[in-house]
Formats: structure tokens, sequence, C-alpha cells
């Protein structure tokens, strides 16, 4: 049984339109990557960024990631993230009467133990 | 694992820009503990990138853990090769400095990258420690009595790769040409194999050959020669050496090259020939006349081998023959000399007259096997008696059959001698007589001297020399040797009265002669004479010691009596002596 459009559709007009479709989902794609590297250029450029991985990597809480921000913040650290290797700035924190003092405490032991 | 170690983990694997100034701090500021982790992990990594902090904070980890840093060089090689890429003067020259302080000389290859360096401190620090190790390792070699590829360790082979490899990068830069001291290590180092080296060598007008030979020029140090002994076979190459090598050098510099020479005996004639007027291989080079007796035959043999005039070459073995002090160095220089053609004569004479013992004895014997000794001086046969015990017994045979017309004709020149003073020169005086066979010429010494019975041992050569002389009238004198302590001269007394008529009486006296040299001789006499008492002595020697069987067996060869080959046989197979049986065998095969 003979094709519904052999007869209907010129094949001038169907290869131009395969490559019309073709040259688009290349752009896209190329947009796509595009995009992705500059977000990871840019993830890799900010401070957030590397704060985030810290965090994630350390199964962090809510809080605990704020009292690491505010800890960071009291000693002026910056980047933010050096307050991963600073243990002394994290002890303050009880001096500050921020944290109690076992919560400092399991905080030093996932951070530097 | 532990929280620290998490952080760790992220920084190392982050591509953040923050990960490395966390790590820098850690290195410079964090808690001890902390910085200790840290500086594990760095060390553990494969990431140069990463590793490089290590570098780039060294001076700031404090001295422990700097130590632990260069203990585990080994596990530095990225981080340091990242550290050299960033193109850091700071940080190429602490790498030099690490690689320098470890003496870790398989990361040569960096020292070599540093002497690349657009860095004039840089490449000062990375040039002078390839320079070290260039020596070092050079001199080393010049210890060998070898080629350095033949006799180095296995270990010493791989750190003479790793710093060859460290100097072709350092000669293939563009500042090597202005660096002395790059293309002297590497001249130093480089064997037939580097032809990185050799093939910019053979282009005239590359500039690091023109400043290499200006350089060379200029000073020349023995780590240097090996350089130029392997240009000598390089056509386009060996002019220039042979230029450098033609001035006269200084002892120590001397001997170097002589080394050098023996460790590459392979060299071509064209090469060799280019010695030829090397003023240190000539006549009158005093280092020559003291080198040890390997370097003289390696001086005499590159002499001969340069196609030098003979005479010159004559000289040169004569000086070294007469006034070296090592007897086996002038036994060299005189074989050379011996072999020098015509032009060995006159100074084979000079050595006769003049060289100490026993080189005069040798240059005698070489002038009569020559025939150039039909008139020998007194200085000549003072040498000769002085030298004679030196000599193999073949050759004092030698020598007294060559001098046996001289002595006829001249009988004066030997005639102080005999009656010389000393025992040693008489001796061998006496000695020369016999073997010359010209003992009827001096019987009237001999005759004394055969019947001094203070001194037995002259009194027995004596009376050997007059037993193969045809020394006439001696009755009286033999057969008061007779009656001498000493078995020597009774036993010669023995012999030379088998050579007279002597009644058989005389013999038979002696057959029970408590010395089994003069049994022998009674023996061999009484046999000669056919007289059974001759056998029967034989035959109880036969069953006695190892020294009667030993003389026994002289008697055998001497007189051959019937059954001579089953007894030969049956001592050659069954005594229980090695001597007797060696001596029986020898006997078996002559008969």
């Amino acid at each position: 049984m003979p094709s519904l459009f052999t007869h209907d559709v010129p094949p001038l007009f169907t290869n131009a339109a395969t490559a019309v479709m073709f040259i688009g989902l290349a752009a896209l794609a190329v947009a796509a990557v595009v995009a992705s590297r500059r977000q990871q250029g840019q993830r890799d450029r900010s401070s957030d960024g590397l704060w985030h991985d810290l965090r994630r990597a350390h199964g962090l809480s809510r809080r605990e990631t704020r009292l690491l921000r505010e800890a960071a913040e009291r000693a002026s650290l910056n980047p933010a993230s050096l307050v991963f290797m600073e243990p002394h700035v994290v002890m303050r924190l009880v001096d500050h009467e921020r944290a109690t003092r076992s919560e400092v405490q399991e905080l030093m032991s996932k951070l530097y133990s | 694992m532990s929280g620290f170690d998490t952080t760790l983990d992220v920084l190392l694997d982050s591509a953040n820009r923050d990960a490395p100034r966390l790590l820098g701090h850690v290195l410079i500021r964090g808690d001890m503990r902390l910085r200790e982790r840290a500086v594990e992990r760095l060390m553990a990594t494969t990431d140069g990138r990463r590793q490089a902090l290590l570098v780039h904070y060294l001076d700031c980890l404090g001295h422990n853990l700097e130590t632990r840093v260069l203990g585990g060089i080994g596990h530095m090689g990225a981080g340091l090769r990242h550290a050299m890429t960033l193109r850091d003067p700071r940080m190429q020259v602490t790498v030099v400095r690490m690689v320098r302080d470890t003496q870790d000389q398989s990361l040569a290859y960096l020292v070599g990258e540093a002497a690349c360096s657009a860095d004039q401190s840089v490449r000062g620090q990375a040039v002078d420690l390839l320079w070290r190790w260039s020596v070092a390792l050079r001199r080393q070699e010049m210890a060998l009595d070898g080629p350095a590829e033949m006799l180095l360790d296995e270990a010493s082979l791989r750190r003479r790769t790793f710093v060859t490899e460290g100097l072709q990068r350092a000669f293939t830069s563009r500042f090597a040409a202005e660096s002395p001291r790059t293309l002297c290590a590497a001249a130093m180092l480089a064997d037939r194999y580097a032809s990185w080296f050799w093939g910019a060598m053979n282009v005239r007008r590359d500039t690091r050959r023109r400043a290499l030979m200006a350089h060379l020029a200029e000073t020349l140090e023995p780590e240097m020669l090996s350089f130029l002994v392997q240009a000598l076979d390089r056509e386009g190459l060996a002019g220039d050496a042979a230029g450098l090598l033609h001035q006269a050098f200084d002892g120590r510099t001397v001997e170097a090259l002589l080394r050098e020479f023996a460790r590459r005996p392979a060299l071509s004639a064209p090469a060799l020939r280019r010695l030829r007027e090397a003023p240190w291989l000539g006549a009158g080079e005093v280092t020559l006349e003291q080198a040890a007796p390997p370097l003289v035959t390696t001086a005499l043999a590159l002499a001969a081998g340069s196609g030098m005039p003979r005479p010159r070459l004559a000289i040169l073995c004569r000086s070294v023959a007469v006034n070296h002090r090592e007897p086996e160095a002038r036994r060299v220089a005189l074989e050379a000399l011996a072999h020098s053609g015509e032009a060995a004569g006159p100074e084979l004479r000079i050595v006769a007259e003049t060289a100490p013992q026993p080189s005069a004895g040798a240059a005698i014997l070489h002038l009569l096997r020559r025939g150039e000794l039909a008139e020998p001086s007194g200085r000549v046969m003072m040498n000769l008696l002085r030298d004679w015990w030196d000599l193999s017994p073949v050759d004092r045979r030698e020598v007294g059959r060559g001098l046996a017309s001289a002595l006829r004709g001249q009988p004066e020149l030997l005639r102080d001698h005999l009656a010389a003073r000393g025992e040693a020169r008489r001796r061998a005086a006496v000695a020369l007589v016999r073997l010359a066979q010209v003992a009827d010429v001096f019987d009237g010494e001999l005759k004394a001297m055969a019947a001094d019975a203070r001194d037995t041992q002259l009194q027995s050569a004596a009376l050997s020399a007059i037993a193969e002389g045809a020394v006439e009238g001696l009755a009286a004198v033999l057969h008061q040797g007779l009656g001498s302590w000493d078995a020597r001269v009774r036993a010669n007394a023995l012999e030379a009265l088998d050579r007279r008529e002597a009644r058989d009486d005389v013999f038979l006296r002696f057959t029970d002669d408590p010395s089994p040299r003069v049994r022998a001789n009674a023996a061999r006499a009484l046999i000669d004479r056919n007289r059974p008492e001759g056998s029967v002595t034989l035959r109880r020697m036969l069953t006695g010691g190892e020294a009667e069987r030993l003389s026994a067996l002289w008697v055998f060869s001497r007189t051959r009596p019937d059954g001579f080959v089953p007894t030969a046989r049956l001592l050659a197979s069954r005594d229980p002596s090695g001597r007797v049986r060696g001596k029986a065998a020898e006997l078996l095969k002559s008969a």
C-alpha cells in the first residue's frame, strides 16, 4: 500500500524541515551546555558553592548551619567556609551563649574529629 | 571517616576557587593536628594541582612537616611537575631546592626543566645542581677500570640515566650556549648513545659546540677528558679534540688521560694517529716514568699505535725502562723496546748498561737474541751477573750459549768476577761459565774454587762447571771433593769423575751414601760401566723414600736400563707420591 505523504509533500520541503529541526535541536543542546557550564563556573567562583558542598558533605542540620554561619560572621571569616578549618571559632559560640556546650561538642565532633 | 577528612575530601575534589585558599589556610595557620592531616592527604593525592600547594607553602609548614614532605618526595612527582608548569620562579626554586636537599636524582628531569626557566636565578641553581651531580658521577666512573656502561652497578647506571635526562633537557634549551657548566656537564656524561649531544657537537657552527670548545681551551678539568677521548674518534670533532690534547699537561692530568684511554681501548687507528705529536707522549715526560705499570702499558700502546717514528718510540721506551721505579713497568717498556725494530739496538744497549735490576739482564737477553752483543762491555757483564738469578733457567741457558764466543774471545770480562768478593756474583759467574761451556778458559779460577771448602755452594757450582767442561788435571781436586760434608759437592765431584776415566771402586764407595743424589750419581756411573752394583743400588732406591725414588727416576732417564718402561709405568700409576707419579709419566712420554 503506498504511503499517505509520498505524493502529498514535495521531497525538497521534507529535507529542509528535517534540517531545520536538527539545527534547532543542536542549538538547544549547545545552549544547555553553555548554561550548565556558566552555572558551574558561577558556582566554582562563588563562596556559597563551596559552603553548600561542605554543608552537604557533613550532613549539617539547618540549626548547625546557622550556628556555623554565625560563628564565621562573628570572626569575620572571608570566605565563610574558613570556619571548617578553624575549630576555635566554633568553640567561641559557647562563650557568646549562642549554643549549648553539647551542641558545640557535637558540631566539633562532626567537623574536626 | 573522620569529620576533617570529609572536609579535605570536598576541598581536594572541588573546582571552587576558594578550595586552594582553604587548604593553604590550614597549611599555614591551621591547628597542628589538622595541618598534619592536610599534609598527609596532600602527599597521598595524585592531583598535581592540589599537591603543588605543599611546594607553595613548604617554607611555612614548620621543620617537622617540611622534613616529612622531603622524606616523601618520591610521592610528590605530580605536585612537583605541576609546580614547575606554573612558571612561578619562587615555586621553581623551591622545587630545585627540594630535589637538591633530598638528592633524589630520579627527579633530575625537573631540574633540567628548571634549567630552561626564564628566571636567571632558577636557571643558576638548577645548572649548579646538575653540574654537581655530573661531576660526582664522572668521578665515580673515573675510578673504574673500564667503560662506565659496562662496569657501573645498576643503581649508579640508573642515576646516570636520570641525570643525563635532566642534562638533555637543559642542553636543548636556548640558554645552554650561555652556560658553560651545562655544556661541560653534558659533555662529561655523554656516552656514545647520547645522539642529542653528539649531533650538536658535529655541527661546526653550533653555538654550544663553539662555547664548549672555547671554555675547554681556557680550562680543561680531568673530568672532561672522557669527552675529548671520545671526540678523537668522531670525524667532525677530532681535529678540535686533538688540538686540545696537544698541550703539556701536569702529571695528574696525564694520569687521568691515560686512565681514560685505558678505559676505551677500542680507539680507531685515525684517532690514535692524532696523538703522534702529543707532548705528553714522549721521552722525558716525568709522569710516564712514575705512573702505575698499567698506565705505562697504555701510554706505550698509544705511542706505538700513533705511528710515532721508531727512533722516537725507542727513546720513549728506553727512558721508561731505565728510569721507572717499578720493575713491572720497566719490563713492559723493555718488551715494547725490543719490538721497535732496528732503532731498538742502541737503546737496548743503554738499558743493558744503566737499568736497575732485573731490567738490565732482560735487555742483555734481548740484545743476544738480536745478535747485537758480540762485544759486551764490562758494565754489561756486571749487570748481567747482578741480574743473573732473575732470569729464568731457560733464559740463563740462552744467555750462556749466546755469550760463549764473547767469553772465549774476552775472558777478562769474567775473570775479575770469578775472583770477586761478592758471593752472589761469583756464583752467577760460575753458572755462566758452566752454561757457556767455557770451563776450560777459566780452569785456574774454577780449580781454586773447587778446592775451596769454605763455601761449599760455590765449590759445588765450580765442580758442576768443571764436570761439564773439558778441564784437565783435576783428579786431586775431584777426589778432595768426594770427601766433602756437603752432598752437593760429593755429587758434583762424582759426576765430574764419571765423565773422566775413573776407577770403578771410586763409585762403589758411594752406593751407600746417605744422600740420594750422591747414590744416584754413583749408580749411574756404575751402570754406564756395566757393573751390577749399579742396578742393585737403583733397585734399592726405587723401594726407598720419595726423594730416593725421584733420584732413581733421574738415573732411569739418563741410563735407560732394561725394564725401564714397565718400571716407569708402575711408578706412574701406583706410586703413592704425586711428584714421583708425575715425573714417571714425563719420562714415559719422552721414552
